[in-house]
């Protein structure tokens, strides 16, 4: 009795899909974005101390090569600004270049300082001259001024 | 089994080529378990599509343990059929299979007849409980085994096999009830 069900549903195997879906489906899922693949080779969970290693390995023999290699062939500096004798003799200049700098600016400083004494003490100096403060203020002065057509022209636009 | 090992190794690195041989071979089947479990086609096709895509965006996180292809699809087609009827709220259709479903390979008469047999299994199986539902289908219609149903649906191959007994015995009380209600109505008329 069992058997005459599974045989019953055996049938069910031939329910198919629709073929225009299958092709349909199969471009839609291809045609939308790609998901994000790595590129990179996948490292084996065991493999992973050893990679680590072999990091450390190689930072430490780079750092050692650095310093031994100029130790055992010491070469001339490459720079003109690592020279020792243009260092030496630029060094003892620096005082002399520092006085020197020090006297222009104080030449500067005085000339400033001369000039802003002279124009404050000076009364004729026009910014603080009372006679053209005057002469301004009156000149500023509105004056009521009234047009008779200015007038009649809004009277008759209200209207 | 090595040569799906390769296509899917060649599929987590982007070769859509490989994946889409594992779309062909798969398909079918899933589309059959999706469709006897939701019994709409329209509905059955957007949702064995969904599985494919999410396939697709996902297999990068896919571990072969063994187990075929299609154990994981058929997980991850559960899990879209009981998303699906989260939101739903239609009835159960239990309309009888247009004939444009069956195989080619069937002749005319075989299809009519088995048509109604067909519906009534449908009928059948649309009342077992989801569990029963997916390992019948599974067992018999997708013929995997019953380890590959208990990878499918995170369970026991013990539990499978309970589960197996049940959904059929209950089956077989649902058909004949049908047909003994079919006869009478048939008498009647």
């Amino acid at each position: 009795m069992k058997n005459a069900t599974i045989e019953q549903l055996k049938k069910l195997k031939y329910i198919e899909p629709d073929r225009g879906f299958v092709l349909r489906a199969r471009n839609e899922i291809f045609a939308g974005s790609k998901p994000a693949f790595s590129i990179t080779p996948r490292i084996p969970a065991f493999a992973i101390p050893m990679w680590a290693w072999s990091g450390a390995a190689l930072t430490a023999l780079l750092v050692g090569v650095s310093f031994i290699v100029p130790m055992m062939f010491p070469r001339p500096a490459f720079s003109a600004s690592l020279n020792m004798n243009t260092l030496a003799s630029e060094y003892g200049n620096l005082p002399i270049n520092i006085q020197l700098k020090e006297i222009t600016y104080e030449q500067s400083m005085n000339q400033a300082v001369a000039s802003a004494i002279t124009e404050v003490t000076d009364t004729k100096t026009q910014h603080l001259n009372k006679e053209l403060l005057q002469t301004e203020e009156q000149s500023a002065a509105f004056t009521e001024t009234s047009s008779t057509q200015i007038d009649s022209l809004l009277e008759t636009v209200l209207q | 089994m090595k040569e799906e090992e390769l296509l899917i190794q060649k599929a987590k690195q982007g070769d859509d080529i490989s994946f889409g041989k594992l779309y062909d071979t798969y398909l079918p089947s899933i589309y059959r378990f999706v469709f006897l479990k939701i019994g709409r086609k329209e509905d059955a096709e957007d949702i064995t599509q969904k599985v494919f895509v999410s396939a697709w965006q996902s297999l990068k996180g896919f571990e072969f343990k063994g187990f075929p292809f299609s154990s994981w699809l058929y997980r991850i087609a559960s899990n879209a059929v009981i998303d699906y009827y989260r939101t739903w709220k239609g009835n159960i259709s239990i309309d009888l299979v247009p004939e444009e479903y069956f195989s080619e390979s069937m002749n005319e008469e075989g299809r009519i007849d088995d048509n109604f047999d067909i519906a009534r299994v449908r009928t059948a199986i649309a009342k077992l409980e989801p569990d029963q539902q997916n390992v019948v289908i599974m067992k018999f219609v997708s013929d995997l085994s019953n380890k590959e149903i208990a990878e499918s649906l995170g369970k026991t191959e013990g539990a499978i096999r309970v589960i197996q007994h049940r959904a059929l015995k209950q089956l077989k009380t649902l058909i004949d009830t049908n047909e003994e209600r079919h006869n009478r109505t048939t008498k009647e008329a």
